[in-house]
């Protein structure tokens, strides 16, 4: 029997979670977050929780842990010298990229600066059609030659080689690939067709040109991470977080850093699945939204039956790129999420944020403007007595302050009129997210649940669940530090995939066959021998009518079946009519990408309900102020690991939990499960 | 100032949201690159009486198009749209743009009760004509570009009228892109229909009104307050179309601009007269093109409704290339003389607002339709191309190299893309050294594309700023010109005016160059590091004389 831990590096805090082989102990801890080695900080992390909890570390099985290093490394610029080999006329595509500019009125916009400059960007003479044809032959050892002495003369420490049609035929690029290794085997090389073999030569460019530059920087970090755990958790199996709120072995990650470059909010997502499965209640088991609200925005994700969605795109700093990863809808709505009047008399909120700081005025930090917290504070939703997240004593005069300055005097309303009315606003725009992510998908929002996580979403949930019509709100237990949660849950995955662009029915069964095999080779490889258990086989095709560029995954149950293409049709026609409300009438379809994966799926993880702490809960007599802005009389609880959860919380309360507190509406009920989360519904549906 | 300032942010938000997932349901469920790959569609919210409340434009060239197409639409059919009725249009001479711009309109109800409109906006990949994709052919006469939907019902109460779509299929090239991408534009409609009828059921219909009226107030008053922060003055300004493409040029676009305490003029009197050939723009265009330039100077946060406009007084003497009368072609209006007009704006504002305004972009938006049939499959194809060129220089950064400038923002076609779908070799695609024009702050470079074609194609192009090179400001030199070069298979080199129809054979070559941004300040002043680091990047090197 092995214990998990899942660690969450922040940009404040590294959080650690543990959860017992046996599900019967859950425990988190908190210690700073260290740079620019992070290693420290997650030590210091494990030693905390092991005091906190009376942990022997040598009990731990597994680790996985989330890095933002690859995403620093190029949020930062702090990458490796990267120099990127292409087709010759072709060099300067990751330059120009899709021509379009990023805001359409700003006259002084600043220049995108290419991630890899012009003096770095080499071109080698060859060329393959469309079609996968040799129309000019690569000279590979002429060639490989003469870029040697280039990576030489500039000190090149990465090489990201990208051909144009590689993802028709790559032997041009495995073939130079395999040259300037057998010259250096020692330098990052990585070819397009092993990070994505998609077409759009930019966009795959550029993952390839991202992969290659954070990649020194990842492997010399995960080899000092492997060797600093193996001193302190020597009998655990280390795993790196993905983009997907999945897990990879260590050598996988150092093979495929930008795989690891969204993990951060896909593991908090991966915690919310995980909270939402194990849910008691039925709407909040089968479809979800995820809500992470932390300091600076709003993150939303539409989970159904345990899958949150996925997209092909991600968005780093200026660049955007081909990246699989958990489909999160960010908008500027945080705690430090600034409010004022603009000129014509609105009141407005965000999407500037004061950040952490100086952060809201409340912080005592030097912020003097009128932020999200500010005005939670001033209605009392937030315990003045309790300091948040352990550090911060809140100032409520600062918060007065700030809210009568930048919002109440220039509209004419009192301070609570006016802290109510910012959080309206804000509501709003985080209905219109949960809108944007739902009903533009043909979902209904009001047959899902939300889950509420992060510091200040479960202060929300509950207001913008009733406007909404969503039944019920969960407030995870660890709500606070979900994305170290989301970790331990992360399956282990291994993902391969291809561009088909082929009519449906005229895919041969033989070929796909052999393509499904040199795609489950391809991940197993990645795998590795590390892979921790056996593996799972899924096959999903990319669909879309034949023409259109917006694809829908579609599984496939049996690629070997001969029947594929026929339900697979089949299967793409029903779910672009949930989705879009309608059918192109008799519109042929095509498979675009074929994509397989290794999955873990089942590591035996289980958890017991927490058994009753010692001392049972008693509200507190409280004011805050819930519909409008009047405050009025309500309960304060606080719960945690030593206390017993009370059978009821009927609101209006305000629940002090161990990361986050959480509001329950006048007319609203929260029940806490035996794992601890907080499920908030209306009192009419509670009693029927 | 308004009954409920929180309410009614919260109404703003929630009305350009139901325009944006509008948009949304186009871009997923089209068909066209034009739309899926390029966003070249535009959603908007109408009050009964036909004023603009909330759009969400992708293009900077759809900012006032709607805002004129929608009532002219609505006045050809004497109101009368029913729930579930459609209403199509592509007609420049009734409020619109070009052909290929079809715009669709549904009325919203609750009952009997007129809430509003919704319409969307979308550039269609072909509509006939005598060139592929509808721009970019020499044509003397507006029939020549292809099929006139002038106002009329392509849906009633709900029911599609098949003779309509029929009739229209069998006009253009790509009848199965077409279809897909009007059937998109109703999904659009509805879903815009739906989120209306919601918000007004939710905030109540007397506050829906309400809320409308008062965000029109909103807008004006705070376009009142931005032009009140704008230096007053008059400045005037001209620039050139190089030529029309059948020898008429240069073609002048004449500005006087005055800008007042709470109200700008753009005064066009002066320029050149239309001509039969595809040059002239519409109203509509003008008024976007001055629309742009504004926004580009006040607060991105004004939503932009009809208050907005109520402002802005655009004077353009009929039968001028700024407001076209039939029968003349309007196809390049909205491109090359659109871009133009901009950068007569800029012109006249860089006098007035001198600090914020860059020096001229690449200014076209070097349009090449190429179509015929791909000879492995022995299907039709259309494919247009536009390419960017170099953004002008500001005064403390340097111009952006190959950008979508002015009115324009569309993504380009990826060349994987371009050679899977289509009968074409693309064999580079690369920065055009040296065309920036030079100055303490470099103008953009422009862009050096060459296709070769693998089947029989006919090639149209549509370009500008040859002649009439991107200026500088300050000191600063302008950018280098367009250029377009025809290589034959058998090694003929003939260089092509930049408006031009051709037929090419498999082998033969297409360079296209495009222009540079014009510089900013007096070269003399650019620092060493910059010099160095434009050599050693290859983006500039040879002494200035030589550019």
């Amino acid at each position: 029997m092995k214990s998990y831990v899942g660690v969450d590096v922040g940009g404040t805090f590294t959080d650690v979670f543990f959860l017992a082989a046996d599900g019967s102990d859950l425990v988190g801890a908190k210690s700073p977050t260290t740079r620019p080695d992070p290693t420290t900080g997650i030590i210091r992390a494990l030693r905390r929780l092991s005091e906190a909890a009376e942990l022997d570390l040598f009990k731990i099985g597994e680790i996985t842990v989330g890095s933002t290093l690859a995403l620093n490394a190029v949020l930062e610029s702090r990458g490796a010298k990267t120099a990127l080999v292409t087709t010759r006329g072709f060099r300067d595509v990751i330059e120009i990229g899709r021509e379009s500019r990023a805001d359409l009125y700003d006259l002084q916009q600043e220049s995108p600066r290419p991630l890899i400059p012009r003096r770095l960007r080499f071109e080698v003479d060859e060329r393959i059609s469309a079609q996968g044809e040799v129309i000019r032959p690569l000279r590979v050892n002429d060639e490989a030659e003469q870029l040697l002495e280039a990576f030489d003369a500039t000190e090149t420490e990465a090489v990201a080689i990208c051909l144009i049609n590689s993802y028709v035929a790559s032997d041009h690029e495995v073939a130079l690939r395999d040259a300037i290794l057998d010259r250096r085997p020692k330098l990052f090389v990585c070819a397009s067709v092993d990070v994505m073999p998609q077409y759009r030569e930019y966009e795959r460019s550029l993952v390839t040109c991202i992969n290659a530059y954070v990649g020194p920087t990842m492997e010399d970090y995960l080899r000092r991470l492997e060797e600093a755990l193996s001193g302190v958790v020597p009998n655990a199996v280390v795993r790196i977080t993905d983009s997907l709120g999945g897990a990879l072995n260590i050598r996988a990650a150092g093979n495929r850093p930008v795989l690891t470059m969204m993990s951060g909010p896909a593991s908090g997502v991966s915690g919310a699945t995980s909270v939402s499965l194990r849910s008691e209640h039925p709407i909040a088991q089968s479809a979800v939204v995820a809500m992470d609200m932390g300091g600076t925005s709003c993150d939303v994700t539409v989970v159904q039956s345990g899958r949150p969605d996925i997209t092909s795109q991600a968005l780093v700093g200026q660049h955007r790129f081909s990246l699989q990863t958990i489909d999160v809808h960010s908008i500027g709505a945080g705690g430090g999420t600034v409010a004022w009047v603009d000129d014509g008399g609105l009141l407005r909120v965000g999407p500037r944020s004061t950040g952490s700081r100086p952060g809201p005025a409340c912080y005592g930090h030097g912020g003097s403007e009128a932020a999200i917290t500010d005005a939670h504070l001033v209605l009392r939703h937030l315990d003045t007595e309790h300091r948040l997240g352990g550090e911060i004593q809140l100032d409520m005069e600062a918060a007065v302050r700030a809210i009568k300055e930048h919002v109440a005097g220039p509209l004419g309303l009192s301070v609570e009129q006016a802290a109510s009315g910012m959080l309206r606003v804000a509501d709003a725009s985080m209905q219109r997210a949960i809108e944007s992510i739902t009903v533009r998908r043909g979902l209904d929002p009001r047959s899902f649940g939300l889950v509420a996580f992060g510091g200040a979403a479960p202060l929300h949930a509950a207001s913008i669940a009733r406007n909404m019509q969503i039944g019920v709100v969960v407030v995870p237990r660890f709500a606070g530090m979900l994305s170290a949660v989301g970790a331990v849950w992360a399956p282990e995955q291994y993902k391969a995939a291809r561009t088909c662009l082929q009519p449906t029915f005229e895919l041969q069964r033989d070929e796909l066959v052999a393509w499904v095999d040199e795609l489950e080779a391809a991940a197993r490889d990645l795998a590795g021998d590390a892979a921790n258990g056996p593996l799972e086989r899924e096959v999903t095709f990319d669909m879309r009518f034949r023409g259109q560029t917006f694809t829908l995954a579609v599984p496939v149950a049996d690629p070997t079946d001969s029947g594929v293409p026929q339900q697979v049709h089949d299967a793409f026609v029903a779910k672009y009519g949930e989705v879009f409300g309608y059918v192109l009438p008799g519109a042929d379809t095509e498979v675009e990408i074929v994509r397989l994966s290794l999955v873990l799926a089942d590591r035996g993880l289980s958890v017991e309900p927490v058994g009753a702490g010692e001392v049972s809960a008693d509200p507190s007599p409280w004011r805050a102020a819930f519909e409008g802005h009047e405050l009025v009389d309500c309960d304060l609880w606080h719960l945690g690991r030593d206390v017993a959860p009370p059978d009821r919380i009927v609101g209006p309360a305000v629940v002090v939990g161990e990361g986050s507190t959480a509001l329950v509406h006048p007319g609203q009920v929260g029940t806490v499960s035996g794992l601890g989360d907080l499920t908030i519904v209306d009192l009419s549906s509670a009693d029927g | 100032m308004y009954e409920d300032p929180i309410a009614l942010e919260v109404f703003r938000n929630a009305l350009v949201g139901v325009a944006e997932d509008m948009g949304e349901v186009m871009r997923r469920a089209a068909l066209s690159p034009m739309i899926k790959e390029r966003n070249d569609r535009s959603c908007a919210v109408f009050s009964p009486d036909v004023e603009l409340v909330g759009q969400a434009e992708h293009l900077p060239i759809h900012l006032a198009l709607l805002v004129s197409i929608v009532p002219a639409a609505l006045q050809a059919l004497d109101g009368d749209l029913e729930p579930g009725d459609v209403c199509l249009h592509n007609d420049p001479y009734v409020g619109g743009s070009h052909l290929p711009d079809l715009t669709a309109i549904s009325p919203v109800y609750e009952g009997d009760e007129l809430l509003g409109y919704v319409a969307v906006i979308a550039h269609h990949g072909d509509v006939g004509g005598i060139t592929p994709g509808g721009v970019g052919g020499i044509t003397r006469d507006i029939l020549e570009e292809g099929v006139i939907i002038p106002p009329l019902k392509l849906c009633r109460k709900g029911v599609l009228a098949d003779d309509v779509m029929r009739i229209l299929k069998a006009n253009v090239r790509l009848p199965r892109e077409f279809e897909g991408d009007l059937l998109a534009q109703i999904a659009a409609l509805q879903a815009g229909v739906n989120g209306i009828r919601e918000l007004a059921n939710k905030v109540g219909q007397g506050r829906f009104r309400q809320y409308s009226k008062d965000l029109l107030t909103y807008s004006e008053q705070r376009t009142r307050k931005a032009i009140a922060d704008l230096p007053s003055g008059v400045a005037e300004f001209t620039d050139y179309v190089d030529d029309d493409g059948m020898g008429s040029g240069p073609l002048q676009i004449k500005l006087r601009l005055t800008i007042s305490d709470h109200s700008i003029e753009a005064d066009f009197t002066g320029s050149h007269p239309q001509l039969p050939a595809p040059v002239n723009a519409s109203l509509a265009v003008t008024r976007s093109a001055v629309f742009f330039a504004l926004r580009c100077l006040i607060d991105q946060t004004i939503p932009t409704t009809s208050g907005c406009f109520r402002l802005v007084n655009v004077v353009a003497p009929a039968e001028t290339i700024v407001n076209a009368q039939p029968p003349v072609p309007v196809a390049g209006g909205s491109l090359e003389t659109a871009q133009r007009i901009v950068d007569v704006l800029f012109g006249a504002l860089a006098q007035l607002v001198p600090d914020r305004i860059p020096a001229a972009g690449m200014g076209s938006h070097n349009t090449i339709a190429i179509g015929g049939y791909d000879r492995s499959t022995g299907e039709r194809f259309v494919v247009c191309e536009n390419l960017s060129g170099g953004g002008g220089a500001r005064r403390h950064l340097d111009g952006v190299s190959v950008r979508r400038v002015n009115l324009m923002n569309t993504p380009n076609n990826p060349v994987e893309v371009l050679e899977r779908d289509h009968p074409l070799l693309v064999r580079r695609v690369e920065l055009r050294e040296d065309s920036g024009g030079s100055g303490r702050r470099r103008g953009g470079l422009g862009l050096r594309k060459e296709y070769e074609f693998l089947s029989e194609s006919s090639v149209a192009i549509l370009s500008d700023r040859k002649l009439h090179r991107p200026w500088g400001l300050d000191g600063g030199s302008a950018g280098a010109g367009s250029s377009h070069t025809l290589i034959r298979a058998d090694g003929d080199v003939v260089a092509l005016p930049s408006k031009v129809q051709l037929n090419v054979q498999p082998g033969d070559r297409l360079l296209a160059e495009t222009a540079g941004g014009g510089g900013y300040g007096d070269p003399i002043e650019r620092s060493s590091d910059a010099l160095e680091n434009d050599h050693i990047d290859g983006y500039s090197g040879r002494p200035d004389d030589e550019v």
